[in-house]
């Protein structure tokens, strides 16, 4: 016989030949050196070749995306936006009822602090307690790069009109967050407005684009009087709502300090989302969700009787992933008894249970990660930001009290 | 109908594995996977399961690569987010990581057909499945999994070299 080539010897070596031809070449290569000689080195090459793809088994999550992740405003940041083009349309327009000079270029405003806006319900006075400027003045405070950058950000995520103001608000408010810190913006929005300092926010083409937005403003139900020193003294804000339409702004302005929503990548099975809690500052949030194909199958095909038994544990089975989903559901099957516990059973159904229990903490590089089970849809939950794990917690408590307001209002 | 959570059990695993290495995400590769289970739900009957599965995974991919103009699109999006997250991959040192690097750099070097077929072979994939998946003669199969082989351990071990020979410059 001549001398086997290499694709014969990896044939032979994977078991490919048939019985004679593996024959021969098992007898050719015990008496040729050379070919013995090739056959340990594809033996080499199998082996190392193998060794080397395992390598690639470590491959990151989400590096590219299937679906196309729309750039899509939340739509609680449309509503936000709206909520503070009105309260600083509303600022506005109080300020020019309150002001002599409303029209010479916003150089100095002096109004009282609590300045009852007739027809409008006794104010609430809400102590602005803007992160750093409160006891700054108006403008030392904020250096031209977190304009800059505050500017840009809510450029990109706000619409026409309602960018003015965010770009106003995010340059007074430090944590720069777009449209959902509520107090602060809110202070802030009618500071950055009327700010003589502050030219190219409040340019008088601006304001007047506002204030025309706004014409009709008062009738929407919020107005927000404002005192401003020309000195850049402390700030105070009366928060003056009508009883209707102005729920919103009070919703907001209760909640201390909103997440932003800066991105989501959604993908079959995992859902991502991105939250600046400062600027710069970001958390990611990565749910795994539990509804996979494996579940699907694992459901909806006809089962015998002790398979139906597992198929009424959905949220055990959909709790493991892919293979694993029906690995488990299949040992489940099998064992037929395993159940899972009735007071699980009952918190899932109910959906009572709105904060999940603490989960793993880790810490690499920097990074902190958390990782919990969500307890109502049984996802796999994980956190993950560059802070301390207790401001981490703090977020992930934030996080799961605006899922929850979510929740509920999409299920009223 | 195809008893698809059979196959699922039996196939997804490997599936999986084959596309994480060969896509090098294994989001992505879970869910062209989980699209081709799809796909096989659809089918009535599939002579050779494991050939017909690898087959469609590998033109999912394959028309996948097409919109790569979509796909750029993405990654532009996912390197600004990138900037701001930087989340290590969970137990990665720095050792592992770049042993992947070069693995990565490595299967990519080589051809196409080369490549899928090694990345089958490693799956378990016998010639004749091979043969089927890609469309070669199953005479070729060993020709291309030898070539392949040789080609990804030389150029893995060459770039292991011209590490070591970096980091010896770099400790010198």
């Amino acid at each position: 016989m001549q001398h086997p080539d290499e694709g014969t010897i990896h044939s032979w070596l994977d078991g490919a030949l048939s019985a004679d031809e593996a024959a021969r070449v098992e007898a050719h290569v015990k008496d040729c050196p050379e070919c013995a000689a090739a056959v340990a080195e594809a033996r080499g090459f199998i082996a190392a070749s193998s060794r080397i793809l395992t390598a690639l088994d470590n491959a990151p999550r989400g590096v590219i995306p299937a679906t196309a992740p729309k750039k899509r405003v939340d739509p609680i940041v449309w509503r936000i936006a709206a909520t503070l083009l009105v309260v600083a349309g509303g600022t506005f327009v109080v300020l020019r009822s309150n002001s002599g000079k409303s029209t010479s270029g916003f150089t100095t405003y002096e109004t009282p602090d609590t300045a009852p806006v007739p027809g409008f319900a006794p104010p609430i006075t809400i102590m602005g307690n803007p992160p750093r400027a409160v006891d700054g003045s108006s403008k030392s405070s904020v250096s031209s790069a977190d304009q800059n950058r505050a500017k840009g950000e809510a450029a990109d995520r706000a619409p026409a009109s309602a960018q003015r103001v965010l770009a106003g608000k995010s340059i007074g408010a430090e944590t720069g967050s777009a449209a959902t810190q509520a107090a602060p913006q809110i202070a802030f929005s009618g500071k950055a407005s009327i700010s003589p300092t502050q030219t190219k926010i409040s340019a008088p083409g601006n304001v007047t684009d506002s204030a025309g937005a706004l014409a009709a403003a008062p009738t929407a139900g919020v107005a927000l009087s404002g005192a401003v020193g020309s000195t850049g003294a402390p700030i105070r804000r009366a928060l003056t709502p009508a009883p209707a339409g102005s729920v919103a702004a009070l919703d907001a302005a209760s909640e201390p300090q909103a997440l932003k929503r800066v991105g989501t990548a959604r993908q079959i099975g995992v859902n991502t989302t991105l939250y600046e809690v400062a600027p710069g500052d970001t958390v990611t949030l990565t749910e795994i969700m539990s509804l996979q194909l494996g579940a699907v199958v694992v459901t909806g095909l006809p089962r015998a009787p002790t398979a139906d038994k597992s198929a009424e544990k959905p949220a055990t089975a959909q709790a493991a992933k892919s293979a694993a989903a029906v690995s488990a559901s299949d040992s489940q099957g099998g064992a037929g008894e395993a159940s899972p516990a009735p007071a699980q059973k009952a918190r899932a159904l109910t959906g009572n249970v709105l904060t999940s229990k603490t989960g793993n903490v880790q810490v690499s590089n920097g990074v902190t990660t958390i990782s919990w089970t969500d307890p109502v849809t049984r996802n796999a939950m994980k956190l993950s930001g560059r802070m301390s794990a207790e401001r981490l917690q703090q977020v992930k408590t934030q996080i799961e009290r605006e899922r929850a307001a979510e929740a509920a209002k999409k299920k009223p | 109908m195809t008893d698809v959570e059979r196959l699922f059990r039996t196939y997804n695993a490997a599936l999986v594995r084959y596309l994480t290495r060969r896509l090098g995400d294994r989001d992505w590769a879970e869910e062209v996977a989980q699209e081709t289970f799809v796909r096989a739900l659809r089918q009535t009957s599939i002579q050779n399961e494991r050939a017909w599965l690898f087959a469609v995974a590998t033109n999912l991919v394959r028309d996948e690569a097409r919109k790569d103009m979509r796909r750029r699109k993405h990654l532009a999006l996912l390197a600004e987010e990138e900037r701001d997250e930087m989340v290590e991959p969970e137990e990665t040192t720095i050792e592992r990581a770049q042993e992947a690097a070069m693995a990565r750099k490595a299967i990519d070097a080589l051809a196409e057909r080369d490549r899928l077929a090694l990345l089958m072979r490693e799956e378990g994939l016998d010639y004749n499945e091979i043969a089927e998946a890609l469309e070669l003669s199953p005479g070729s199969v060993g020709t291309t999994l030898s070539r392949a082989r040789r080609r990804l351990v030389e150029s893995y071990e060459a770039l292991q070299k011209s590490r070591e020979e970096r980091e010896k410059n770099a400790a010198s």
